[in-house]
């Protein structure tokens, strides 16, 4: 009798442990601030990528503020609502998703803005179906540019500035300005 | 002269080396009045005989113990690159000529660079997105020590063979490397960690002779002078502390071909700007050769300084004979290189560098400006026939010094 109201107890307890952490292992992490709340503008992008670096994340606006630069050489968006209505049109964000700004960004997402800025053709899903971000996610990997992850998983600060130098030097090459 | 034969035992061997030096302006291409003699030639081909003395020579180690900071200089900056002296300091933005001393920190942005001479054997490319520390550049006897941290991104390092043991460390946040007399880029990011790829030594080179020319322009244009109470700290830098930016990237030959074909430089002037690269180079003589004879460019001072009244006396005649002093303001700019020189040779024992090119340049902007007063530009035969004058004269009194 006693067995049995022991195991009564703990079935429900360990269903609850499992819901909640399915349930908190889809959620992103949510940072207070973002650097570039506090670093942008002409002037102070190498105090962004300073500040950036000792991010343990990067968040859907830092990782937007740090492609846009990338891809146009200077941001001129001055809020959050402007960068991810601009990566709308760019299509490196479905129209119909919301992200956080200070949500940590998906690498999915950046792998993307990374399949723009290269212009990658991709295999054959890419080219039936366009870019998306398990896709573009596992070009980058097969670019040697990212290393093995998957799309959902997000990026530390230090990394998202690796990640955006190794596209650049990328677009280096491309451009037939390659160093040697 | 007197003194002039007691200092200078060593005179003969001296001579023929500013026979060569000048050699350049008598022989050079381009502006000079064709001489009857005068043959073409190539810069390339001049070369061997031209420039054969000056092949780099190795840096000398300092005696046993003794240790010297050495610098970095900036020699290119592309997009936004700032440095700062420590790590409390507030961040600048980097220009070319600006010196770093050892503890300096520096970053780049997006599609940006900066590269430097670091001390005397090393050039360091610093990439996009970087952050590189300098916290050691020093010379211990024959030891040339510098380490260089990259915290984040890409730099090439250049580390020429010097004839001292070099000891170059690049440091990242997990790895050490060592570089003993070559090159390599090193790359350092969250995603892979650190990585090795070849130097970019191609466009290292580049930067170099860019550098080099810019220098060149700049001893020709007159706009800035090197006085011994207020000497220009990016030469005081290039004969101290920083040495041969070239030295290692290019042979004499192959600098000159680059000159005769970069576009940016009139090829005229080659002859003019050889000349003047020659006696008022990158490596300037140390001050101490290593058998104890005094360098080539302190007894070709102490030729004009010990014969001051005659040589100047001379020097004016044969200006007025062949170009003639047109205006008031000539004679008063002649007065003043005189005065100049006279203030410079009452000091030349405590001269810090190379006396001699010092005296060239004052002679340069001597002779831009009397050309300007004359209404030649720059680049006229007239003002450079008014260097060659002066070399000519040299040279008279270095053979009478025989």
């Amino acid at each position: 009798m006693r067995g049995l109201a022991m195991r009564s107890s703990v079935v429900p307890l360990a269903i609850l442990l499992l819901a909640s952490a399915g349930m908190t292992g889809c959620a992103r992490t949510v940072l207070d601030s973002s650097a570039v709340d506090e670093w942008s503008g002409d002037g102070a992008e190498l105090d962004y990528w300073e500040h950036l670096e000792s991010q343990r994340v990067v968040t859907n606006h830092d990782a937007l503020h740090g492609l846009l630069m990338l891809a146009d050489g200077a941001d001129s968006h001055e809020t959050y609502e402007q960068r991810l209505a601009d990566a709308r049109v760019r299509t490196w964000i479905a129209g119909d998703a919301a992200p956080g700004a200070n949500e940590s960004a998906a690498i999915g997402m950046m792998a993307v803005a990374a399949c723009d800025i290269l212009s990658v053709k991709g295999g054959l899903t890419m080219r039936l179906f366009g870019p998306s971000p398990r896709y573009c996610t596992r070009e980058l990997i097969f670019m040697d540019i990212l290393p093995q992850r998957t799309e959902h998983q997000s990026l530390s600060g230090l990394e998202f500035i690796d990640l955006v130098g190794r596209i650049e030097d990328r677009l280096a090459e491309e451009s037939g300005s390659a160093k040697e | 002269m007197k003194g002039m034969q007691t200092r200078c035992a060593g005179l003969s061997v001296v001579v023929s080396a500013a026979s060569l030096i000048l050699c350049g302006v008598t022989n050079g291409q381009g502006l000079l009045p064709v001489r009857p003699d005068h043959k073409e030639t190539t810069p390339a081909e001049a070369a061997p005989e031209q420039f054969g003395p000056r092949v780099p020579r190795p840096v000398l180690a300092l005696p046993d113990g003794q240790t010297k900071r050495l610098q970095a200089l900036v020699i290119d900056v592309q997009g936004r690159a700032q440095w700062r002296p420590s790590d409390t300091a507030p961040w600048k933005n980097a220009k070319v000529n600006d010196l770093l001393d050892p503890g300096a920190g520096i970053r780049t942005g997006l599609r940006s660079s900066i590269t430097m001479r670091v001390g005397k054997n090393a050039t360091i490319l610093v990439g996009r997105s970087t952050r590189l520390d300098l916290p050691q550049i020093l010379q211990e006897g024959a030891v040339l020590r510098t380490r260089a941290a990259v915290r984040r991104g890409r730099a090439d390092f250049k580390v020429d063979l010097v004839g001292l043991t070099n000891d170059f460390a690049v440091l990242t946040p997990t790895t050490t490397l060592a570089v003993r007399g070559t090159g390599f880029a090193v790359k350092w990011g969250g995603l892979e960690g650190v990585e090795i790829e070849a130097l970019a030594s191609n466009v290292i080179h580049a930067i170099e002779v860019r550098y080099l020319l810019t220098k060149l322009r700049y001893y020709l244009s007159g706009q800035a002078v090197s006085r011994e109470s207020q000497p220009d700290p990016v030469e005081a830098a290039l004969a101290k502390t920083v040495s041969r930016p070239l030295s290692g990237a290019l042979s004499e030959t192959e600098f000159l071909a680059a000159l005769q074909s970069e576009r940016a430089v009139d090829y005229s002037l080659i002859g003019l700007e050889s000349t003047v690269a020659l006696v008022s180079s990158f490596e300037p003589p140390p001050m101490d050769e290593p058998n104890g004879m005094p360098p080539e460019g302190f007894l070709l001072a102490m030729l004009v300084c010990d014969n001051f009244n005659e040589f100047f006396v001379a020097y004016q005649n044969v200006l007025d004979s062949e170009l003639g002093f047109n205006s008031l303001v000539q004679v008063f700019q002649f007065s003043q290189l005189v005065n100049e020189i006279q203030a410079f040779c009452e000091q030349l024992e405590q001269f810090d560098g190379d006396p001699f090119q010092f005296v060239v340049k004052q002679v340069t902007v001597f002779c831009h400006t009397y050309g300007q007063g004359a209404g030649h530009d720059s680049s006229s035969p007239e003002v450079e026939l008014c260097i060659s004058l002066f070399h000519d004269l040299v040279q008279g009194f270095a053979d009478d010094g025989l």
